[in-house]
């Protein structure tokens, strides 16, 4: 007891240090006033294009033609990604292309962006296009860019703005400056001819790569460079050829025995995956462009067809009637862990999976009708974007926005091209010189 | 032997409460509500018609809060209030709606968001707003409410120390600590909203819950969201702007925040466009403090 006081009064202290030390941290992590702001959550917004008023292109050298064409092939770009609506260009004023656009007049349109442009030639005879991109509502410049290209790339250059306008306004890649392999299906129908063909995205610029003299099938881009892979029916079996699109050379990938179906590139372009007929089973392969190395990844006895990469190339899914009908199934890309996506009815084919990695398009064939649809990679959200007599075929565009196909209308005598959004509202028509059918989208061209 | 017992004890006393404070406060992902203020008023008040009659009598009863009594060396015990054997209080601090807006200018300078720091500033009539009418130093001087005062230890409590003096100072040193982190937590939770709601949202919001929906909804009918944007999580931006008493937007729309994906720019873009072009905005002048200052979280519907 004799030293029990002094510690007494240490330990009353030390208490009391502690018990305000937690205190103060208590007051410290206590909740704080808020500010005097009026906060609010919008979570509903209308979901619908954006207005934008597109208005003639300036000629400066008098270039009337060239400059009304590219004003033209801007707005057919953006109308048809379905995430635009350009204002009625006959009623839009011209405004100068050096000067900042008077933003309440714009505003009185309704107009919520504003292309501004100008085409004239240089002295060497180059074609030098410019445009501005305004945000009308905010009254700021989003975007300006000059380019100088020869007078034959008129539309290129045209499609390179159109796809500057689409970056900035929604964030993502475009893919007007792009180019779709297809097969050009020409005379009657018992004597059709069948081309390999390649043109511009909007359907101008057509260019045939093969003379027709023999059937050609499933033509495929390369991810990587300008390469098409395609089968050809020369002989007695169909073989898988690879062309070079800018110089038209084509060669032979190998001579595979039995019937080869649908190669198609990996997303790194140095292999194929193919589907081989051997003893009355189909089975999906790989083979390595470089080393020509084969090697099997399924092994039943039934029809593994249309084999296609995931973007990342870790996995393939392709269709199978192993369950006794044609559904759709995914694997990892050695051939192991196949797991079944689809169990809606009808049957499923031609699965395609998007550039993205979200989704895989696909053919559905139910009731006498074949669709078109999307479903993610683990087999839920199955939507189908459009249904009819018969559409086939469906092919990405490179940034997974677009799908494009082909429908064959009863009386029409063949099929076409068409393009559609994911919404399944946007529809349009390609126009192609004659019958067109089994498109492939090709990768963004530089 | 007793010593280390009562020090463990008491550490263990402060742990459990420390944890019991900060762990169990982990706060309740509730769906956000805006704070609807709710206030009692006495049908008295409204009814006593006496209240401010020219023809009433004249209280003589001394104010409380009158400065001179604070400045009184030995103030006299008011007569009618028996028990009071304390020194009057000294005046108590600003009512707690001026004490509160007070604290939210201070805090509205000092914890700016970072994100703000970087962008032009609101226009000077927004970013004046609340008016800081008493100054921060005011509150930060404001003497202990006298209330706090039972919380102070009574010196009994205490062990019986051998030498008064000392034992005496040790307590002031003790109870000067404990009263000063007191104050503090009790003016803060005094302050705290009361209701539910969003604790960050408008605790004395005046606005009515139909005012506060008819101007989000006019700015949902300009905000327009490009198909595809299926991710909100990608495209979910902040924006804060000033308001003019007229309803028209003062100045540019801030980003408060944005994510960082491809579609980080245009979102925000996208949504300061739905500001300024829906705009002017039809909301009660008399009310021009709750809406001078606005911040929007834009999300799109995954």
């Amino acid at each position: 007891m004799k030293y029990a006081k002094p510690p007494a009064r240490r330990i009353v202290r030390l208490c009391g240090m502690v018990i305000a030390a937690a205190a103060f941290a208590m007051a410290a992590s206590a909740p704080r006033p808020a500010n005097a702001v009026l906060e609010l959550d919008i979570t509903q917004g209308q979901i619908k294009p954006i207005p934008i008023a597109i208005p003639a292109f300036a000629a400066l050298g008098g270039d009337a033609q060239i400059a009304a064409d590219m004003t033209a092939v801007i707005a057919n770009d953006l109308v048809r990604s379905g995430l635009f609506i350009p204002l009625d260009a006959s009623r839009l004023p011209t405004p100068a292309s050096t000067a900042v656009p008077s933003f309440a007049e714009w505003r009185g349109l309704d107009a919520q962006a504003l292309v501004v442009g100008a085409v004239g030639r240089e002295p060497d005879g180059r074609l030098r296009a410019e445009f501005r991109l305004w945000d009308v509502v905010a009254g700021q410049q989003l975007a300006g860019q000059q380019y100088f290209a020869g007078p034959e790339s008129w539309r290129k250059v045209a499609h390179i703005i159109a796809d500057a306008i689409y970056e900035r306004l929604t964030g993502e890649k475009g893919y007007f400056n792009t180019q779709v392999v297809f097969v050009d299906e020409s005379g009657p129908k018992d004597r059709r001819v069948k081309r390999l063909a390649v043109m511009d995205q909007d359907g101008a610029n057509v260019r045939y790569l093969t003379e027709g003299d023999s059937l050609v099938l499933t033509p495929r881009f390369s991810p990587t460079s300008q390469y098409v892979a395609y089968m050809s029916y020369e002989g007695t079996d169909p073989s898988v050829y690879l062309l070079d699109v800018t110089t038209g050379q084509r060669r032979l990938v190998d001579r595979f025995p039995g019937m080869s179906l649908a190669p198609r590139f990996s997303p790194d372009g140095r292999r194929v995956v193919l589907s081989l007929e051997r003893g009355g089973a189909t089975n999906i392969y790989d083979y390595d462009l470089v080393t020509r190395q084969l090697r099997r990844l399924t092994d039943t006895a039934a029809i593994d067809v249309g084999a296609s990469y995931s973007p990342d190339g870790a996995q393939i899914v392709f269709e199978s009637d192993r369950g006794g009908s044609k559904q759709l199934y995914v694997m990892n890309a050695d051939g192991s862990n196949p797991q079944r996506i689809t169990f809606g009815e009808g049957s499923y084919g031609t699965p395609v999976w998007s550039p993205r990695g979200d989704l895989i398009a696909f053919t559905k064939q139910q009731g006498g009708s074949f669709s078109i649809g999307v479903i993610k990679p683990d087999g839920s959200g199955e939507r189908i974007l459009t249904t009819g007599f018969h559409n086939e075929g469906p092919t990405w565009s490179p940034n997974g926005r677009i799908i494009m196909f082909f429908r064959d209308q009863p009386g029409e005598g063949g099929p076409r091209l068409y393009t559609i959004d994911l919404t399944g509202y946007n529809q349009y028509q390609v126009a192609t010189p004659g019958f067109a059918s089994d498109p492939a989208w090709s990768p963004p061209v530089n | 032997m007793r010593t280390g017992l009562i020090v463990s004890a008491a550490v263990h006393l402060v742990l459990i409460g420390w944890g019991l404070i900060t762990l169990a406060v982990a706060p309740l992902d509730a769906s956000h509500i805006e704070t609807l203020p709710v206030e009692f008023v006495e049908v008295a008040e409204v009814t006593d018609l006496d209240l401010g009659k020219e023809s009433g009598e004249e209280a003589e009863t001394p104010s409380p809060n009158d400065p001179a009594d604070t400045v009184a060396e030995e103030p006299p015990p008011v007569p009618d209030t028996p028990g009071v054997d304390e020194p009057t209080p000294p005046p108590p601090p600003p009512p707690p709606s001026e004490a509160a807006s007070a604290a939210d200018a201070a805090d509205a300078e000092a914890e700016t968001p970072p994100a703000l720091s970087e962008p032009e500033p609101l226009p000077e009539d927004a970013a004046e707003e609340p008016p800081p009418e008493p100054t921060p130093p005011q509150v930060a001087s404001a003497p202990p409410s006298p209330r706090l005062r039972p919380d102070r230890p009574a010196p009994e409590t205490l062990p019986a120390p051998e030498s008064p003096e000392a034992s005496d100072a040790f307590t002031e040193q003790i109870a000067a600590l404990i009263d000063r982190t007191n104050t503090g937590t009790a003016q803060l939770a005094s302050e705290a909203p009361a209701t539910l709601g969003v604790a960050t949202g408008s605790p004395d919001a005046k606005m009515t819950q139909s005012e506060i929906d008819a101007l989000r909804s006019q700015i949902e009918r300009c905000w327009v969201i490009p198909t595809g944007w299926t991710h909100p999580r990608e495209v979910s931006v902040t924006i804060r702007f000033g308001l003019n008493i007229d309803g028209t937007v003062a100045g540019k729309p801030e980003v408060v925040e944005f994510p960082a994906s491809q579609y980080g720019q245009v979102s925000a873009d996208n949504a300061i466009r739905a500001v300024l072009q829906c705009g002017p905005y039809a909301l009660p002048a008399e009310k021009y403090d709750q809406w001078a200052v606005v911040q929007l979280r834009f999300t799109p519907p995954g």
